[in-house]
């Protein structure tokens, strides 16, 4: 596959018109065309439905569309990153961090950027889902990583970089720190901490209303930093993901049957150009997965 | 037989033998290789991909360890072998990947340093290259940017995929998958300035340059 025809490829699935996608690309309409013709032949068979007013995918095309977004999105990366870069060159990453991400989870891959652009300069930002969006709309960040962000922004990028169940957090004496597991319905029996900035929280509360749950003693809180401490002194028990309470020294109980999972994805805007810093972060990222 | 392919067997030997096995014994699989054979076919990757004397874009890749690995870092000391290969999943990628691993020694006191670059994760990079003992990183090309950019991501279709899910990243369940989009095989041998001096583009999966081949190829430069 040649990157010009899986560009153009892109432009035609967005725009549904071959004109407006050839002015987009900046080229001339014939061109565009032979170059998808190009692409089917190489992936078997058509990929638009071609009517004169109602350009539409193939299912053909429908199935290939998130494969090349992907894929099309790496090569940009790969792009960037083969832009000769001298060492102690200057580059900057603006990441944005949603408050349920732990930095533990980062810190390794942040330390090994520094080791290949030791002049990388990163600014942090923390918010909740709805600022993660504001974040990468506005281009304060480049890069987010966050759980499910709920939006349904047709320019947001994401790649998924790992899955992960809630657990119950409690400290060593809570009455359910020798149980392996419980059932949701137990929550109802002990002080529960809030998380509201939590990207889940929408789902839990809808899940605890459809099951009837009615948390008691509850306390609202602001941030896991504030958190955490709480659970170890056994002031209240919290639903938190796996991660952001592994290594503090607390137990974990599984919830049975719940389901209560997240996905942690890394974001970006697509069609925005990529600094070198947020391509090789992209790509120690993603190889994980 | 597998165990009949010897260490004293080339390359294009074992490769043979490798096919045979599969014709004799896995119908489906054979099947699912002999479909690849047009798909690659299909793809036209020598009229397109980069190519003798053109410059082989930098990279910048992690490999299975999660360090970051620098074309430009390992062409300043000599040329530099990359192999394009999907050993996770391909049992042809897999041989040629030994065998390279086999006289890595020998190109080394060439002078010439080796890498393998594929989609796969780094975890099966590790589980790979612990298998076959690999002396060379294996780099991750998440979801084959730098093979597209190179003009050497080809599109797996029906019936092949289903062979290839279980180590392919994917969200859906093997049955739903119509297509992936992997790396076509491919050995390039780039010069310290970083053009291509000698590449092998395999739009047939059992043709690939061997690690003989590339000896000579350093001895004679």
């Amino acid at each position: 596959m040649e990157m010009h025809c899986v560009r153009y490829f892109l432009a035609v699935a967005d725009t549904l018109n071959f004109t407006r996608a050839a002015e987009r690309c900046r080229v001339r309409q014939p061109s565009l065309t032979r170059a998808i013709k190009k692409l089917e032949e190489e992936l078997g068979g058509e990929l638009f439905y071609r009517e004169r007013t109602h350009t539409h995918l193939t299912e053909l095309g429908r199935s290939m569309l998130p494969l090349l977004k992907q894929c099309y999105a790496s090569a940009l990366d790969a792009e960037a990153l083969a832009v000769k870069h001298r060492r102690g060159e200057y580059t900057a990453l603006r990441l944005a961090i949603s408050h349920t991400i732990a930095m533990d989870l980062l810190a390794d891959h942040l330390k090994e950027l520094n080791r290949v652009l030791p002049k990388v300069e990163i600014e942090y930002f923390r918010g909740t889902a709805v600022d993660i969006i504001e974040f990468l709309k506005h281009g304060e960040a480049e890069l987010a990583i966050a759980g499910p962000l709920g939006e349904d922004w047709d320019r947001l990028d994401s790649w998924s970089l790992f899955d992960e169940e809630f657990v119950l957090a409690v400290s060593e004496c809570h009455p359910y720190a020798t149980q392996e597991s419980i059932e949701l319905s137990q929550l109802c029996d002990i002080p529960i901490m809030i998380r509201p900035y939590c990207e889940s929280y929408s789902d839990f509360v809808d899940l605890f209303d459809a099951m009837g749950i009615t948390l008691q003693q509850v306390q609202l809180i602001r941030q896991d930093g504030d958190l955490l401490p709480l659970i170890k002194v056994g002031l209240g028990a919290s639903l938190i993901p796996r991660s952001v309470g592994t290594g503090y020294g607390f137990r974990m109980i599984a919830i049975k049957d719940a389901g209560l999972k997240r996905n942690v994805c890394l974001y970006s805007v697509a069609g925005r150009k990529r600094t070198v810093a947020a391509a090789a972060l992209t790509g120690l990222l993603c190889s994980e997965n | 037989m597998e165990n009949n392919i010897t260490n004293h067997s080339s390359l294009e030997e074992k490769l043979a033998r490798n096919y045979e096995r599969i014709c004799n014994k896995m119908p489906k699989e054979a099947e699912a290789y002999r479909s690849l054979l047009d798909q690659l076919k299909a793809a036209n990757l020598n009229k397109y991909a980069i190519g003798q004397n053109q410059v082989m874009p930098p990279f910048l890749l992690p490999d299975e360890n999660g360090s970051l690995v620098e074309m430009e870092d390992l062409t300043s000391e000599g040329p530099l072998i990359i192999t394009f290969n999907n050993g996770h999943w391909c049992t042809f990628c897999e041989i040629e990947l030994a065998n390279l691993c086999e006289y890595h020694m020998e190109i080394k006191a060439g002078g010439a340093s080796v890498v393998a670059i594929s989609s796969m994760n780094r975890w099966a990079a590790r589980q790979l290259a612990d298998r076959l003992n690999l002396t060379f990183p294996i780099l991750t090309d998440v979801y084959n940017g730098y093979a597209l950019l190179l003009g050497l991501a080809v599109r797996l279709a029906k019936p092949f995929c289903r062979l290839s899910y279980p180590v392919t990243r994917h969200e859906n369940t093997a049955n739903d998958v119509e297509s992936f989009i992997v790396t076509a095989p491919a050995t390039y041998i780039v010069s310290r300035h970083g053009i291509v001096d000698a590449c092998h583009i395999s739009s047939d999966f059992r043709d690939r340059m061997s690690a003989e081949k590339i000896i000579e190829y350093l001895k004679n430069k």
